[in-house]
């Protein structure tokens, strides 16, 4: 359980440090920078989910005999 | 209960964490909120164990025919399942998607309910047969 509320705490992380990174390299007039900042922080969180939501359906076929 | 009370903190914690991602980065507020989802449908899938365990000794006790339990059993997890991530599509903004994944639902249920009144119908006509 504490793991999961780890993983809140890292998406809502790192989408704070995407989110900065994306102000500042647009303030630059790095545009292309900063939608690669965002594309790649939202593969790396989609990429932290993706277990946890196929253990979810795993989970939840189990409990329902699927 | 204490995963309860941890479920209940994360979900609300996980409320304020998406509206300060929400101003600026709203994918990632999304995948927040899906994720938040997964982990308190991870919890509502543990308390419910001992709940479908005792539908499964009633309806030894009750010695029913055919695998009604089982199909109503599936049923309640397509119908969770789909109004779960119906609500994160629209909250997403993308309320069509969700629209279509609850008619999914809805659809995959009633193809599940069929064999049910098929035996239902077979029953009835068996008892105005021998009226």
């Amino acid at each position: 359980m504490s793991m999961e509320i780890d993983l809140i705490f890292k998406i809502a992380a790192i989408g704070i440090i995407v989110s900065i990174l994306n102000q500042v390299l647009s303030r630059s007039g790095r545009e292309e920078q900063a939608t690669m900042t965002s594309l790649a922080g939202l593969v790396v969180v989609l990429m932290m989910l993706a277990q946890k939501i196929a253990d979810l359906f795993d989970l939840v076929k189990t409990l329902f005999q699927f | 209960m204490e995963d309860f009370w941890k479920g209940t903190a994360a979900v609300l914690l996980a409320v304020i964490l998406a509206l300060v991602l929400d101003r600026q980065q709203k994918d990632l507020s999304a995948l927040l909120t899906t994720a938040v989802c997964a982990l308190v449908g991870a919890i509502l899938v543990s308390y419910l164990e001992p709940v479908v365990d005792l539908l499964y000794e009633l309806e030894a006790a009750g010695d029913v025919r055919d695998n009604f339990l089982g199909s109503l059993l599936k049923a309640a997890g397509i119908g969770l399942t789909a109004e779960l991530a119906g609500q994160i599509c629209a909250d997403a903004g993308k309320a069509s998607l969700g629209k279509a994944l609850q008619m999914l639902g809805s659809a995959a249920i009633l193809s599940l309910s069929v064999p049910v009144f098929r035996s239902m119908f077979a029953m009835i006509q068996q008892i105005l047969g021998g009226l």
